[in-house]
């Protein structure tokens, strides 16, 4: 096909070396697109921006050595006048021709605006997606874990403090006497010392460990740690703690049951920390029974 | 510890041949362990080769995926560091292309006594410009639109979009036929492999090396220019810098036989050394 052919083709068409891409021939459309002359224009990476420089060497070029062609790839080249314009290339090694890559560029300004829409979509649905997973995750009250993800997340720590040899403890809470602050001073008062005991609990848990409202006045925690009586001497201090601090002006108390082990599954966990919370309770309030899995 | 099996398969592992010494070949961003075929022929025939493919590249599994684990070079580095361990490779010479060089560097302080030599093909510890002391050859703005392009070129878009639609949200490993998945990789692995590997800055890490260091740069690299093998020969200890009269980023795919020459010219020295 002549020159005088070539040009009348409405794409950039341009041939280089395959070292240093060195312009040996363009097309008319090719020098209109870059806004370059055959004098002008001696390396064809000379045009490109950086970035698109490692596109290049990190694709282009190990495609190119490996199957002989690219195909649809987007880059971004710099013109005389300081403007950017995004293109799509493709290109070809010839088997019997390996020192010259054949490459034709387009221009993809619409292709380019239709991808940023697709990236704004995604980085919307993607924004979107976290708030409502942050929804579905947490209680509304105190901002800490709800039931569901609480269970979902516990059965993973189980698996991981079995492979990993730890003790693992689930400990449940429950606002002693509770029944009574929303009967005498009204459920405004009752939501109020329920966000502040997960506020405590919140600021007195580890980053590791899980906690969660479990239900209307009940809490929990997940926590894993090399020494079996941890979770005793947290809930210890976690007595101390309520019973220190003010919360809405009252008095409020807690009782806790701990249950540790090293291999057991999560309902079992659940229905013994249960079972020790409604002994605490039995056994005056504000303590906590514990036992340890052997 | 890992079991061996989990470890080859998790790495998409290889070997080749047999021997106490071991080649060991880590591929750079962008790519997999097939970019090794046009210098694996030229290579020593007594060492036994392990190739492999990084989590999140190639077909390595991407069920073991993790983004804060592959946000830093240290998390590639671990993979290394798994293969030899579970392999129990020792006497292993490292070849890592591009930013591999400075994974094989961190992977070798992990574990000094399994890996003794490391040959770096077009490396940078660095590619960002920090002063003039020092120019990697990139700014900060042009690895942001770098990100933004690489989301303009991949296919694997409908297979990111439709779990997030749907909220499902595991990720099936990367099984793709070579032809598919020679430098396509995972969008997000890849992204978070490009911000780990062009926005870190591992100069430090240069002057505590302890091994044989063998620098191959070609004479005109738009990605890791003379200047910056000349640093790193500068400030890393034991190490020599061999400049290849070639140009761009692939030497050993462009000059895999001038590549093999040094590589094997390095060997033996270090071996006669030894």
């Amino acid at each position: 096909m002549s020159k005088v052919q070539l040009d009348n083709f409405p794409i950039g068409l341009v041939v280089t070396t395959a070292e240093g891409h060195a312009v040996l021939h363009g097309n008319k459309d090719f020098y209109r697109l870059c806004q370059q002359t055959p004098q002008s224009l001696s390396l064809l990476t000379s045009i490109l921006t950086p970035a698109s420089k490692i596109i290049v060497e990190s694709f282009v070029m190990p495609l190119l050595l490996h199957e002989g062609h690219c195909s649809e790839i987007q880059l971004t080249i710099n013109t005389p006048s300081g403007d950017k314009i995004p293109v799509l290339v493709n290109a070809l090694m010839h088997s019997a021709e390996k020192d010259s890559i054949y490459w034709a560029i387009s221009s993809a300004q619409k292709r380019d605006d239709l991808y940023q829409e697709l990236i704004n979509l995604r980085n919307d649905l993607e924004d979107k997606a976290e708030r409502l997973k942050q929804l579905s995750e947490t209680d509304e009250l105190t901002k800490l874990l709800n039931r569901r993800a609480f269970v979902a997340d516990a059965r993973t720590m189980i698996k991981q403090a079995k492979r990993n040899n730890l003790s693992y403890s689930f400990m449940m809470l429950d606002i002693d006497h509770f029944k009574h602050i929303n009967d005498q001073l009204g459920h405004f008062v009752g939501d109020k010392v329920i966000a502040d005991v997960g506020a405590l609990l919140k600021k007195y848990c580890r980053e590791n460990d899980l906690t969660a409202r479990i239900g209307g006045e009940e809490f929990a925690i997940f926590s894993t740690s090399n020494a079996t009586d941890s979770a005793s001497q947290f809930a210890e201090k976690l007595l101390k703690v309520f019973s220190s601090e003010d919360i809405q002006g009252l008095n409020v108390t807690v009782s806790i049951g701990v249950a540790t082990s090293l291999s057991d599954d999560f309902d079992t966990l659940y229905k013994t920390a249960d079972r020790l919370l409604y002994q605490a309770k039995k056994n005056g309030r504000n303590q906590f029974c514990a036992h340890f899995f052997t | 510890m890992f079991a061996p099996e989990h470890i080859i398969d998790r790495n998409n592992v290889y070997i080749m041949g047999s021997g106490n010494k071991v080649i060991m070949m880590a591929h750079g961003f962008g790519c997999n362990q097939t970019m090794w075929r046009f210098l694996i022929p030229e290579l020593p025939d007594d060492y036994k080769l392990v190739l492999f493919d990084y989590v999140g590249s190639g077909a390595a599994s991407m069920a073991e995926y993790s983004t804060s684990k592959y946000s830093s070079l240290e998390g590639y580095a671990q993979d290394i560091v798994d293969i030899c361990k579970v392999l129990d490779l020792q006497n292993v010479s490292f070849i890592g292309h591009s930013v591999s060089g400075t994974i094989g560097l961190l992977a070798a302080r992990a574990v000094p006594d399994r890996i003794n030599a490391l040959i770096m093909i077009c490396p940078s510890p660095c590619f960002l410009n920090i002063d003039q002391g020092y120019q990697g050859g990139f700014e900060k703005h042009d690895l942001s639109e770098l990100i933004e392009l690489m989301d303009k070129n991949y296919i694997g878009w409908a297979e990111y979009l439709a779990p997030l639609v749907t909220g499902i949200t595991e990720r099936h490993p990367v099984t793709n036929e070579l032809t598919e998945s020679f430098c396509t990789t995972n969008p997000i692995s890849a992204k978070n492999f490009a911000k780990a590997t062009f926005f870190s800055d591992h100069r430090t890490i240069l002057p505590e090396n302890t091994h044989p260091v063998l620098l191959l740069q070609s004479d005109n690299d738009a990605l890791a220019s003379l200047s910056v093998g000349q640093y790193m020969e500068k400030n890393t200890p034991n190490s020599e810098l061999q400049v290849i009269k070639g140009k761009g980023h692939c030497l050993h795919m462009t000059h895999p036989q001038d590549v093999a020459l040094h590589i094997k010219r390095f060997l033996e020295v270090k071996c006669a050394g030894e």
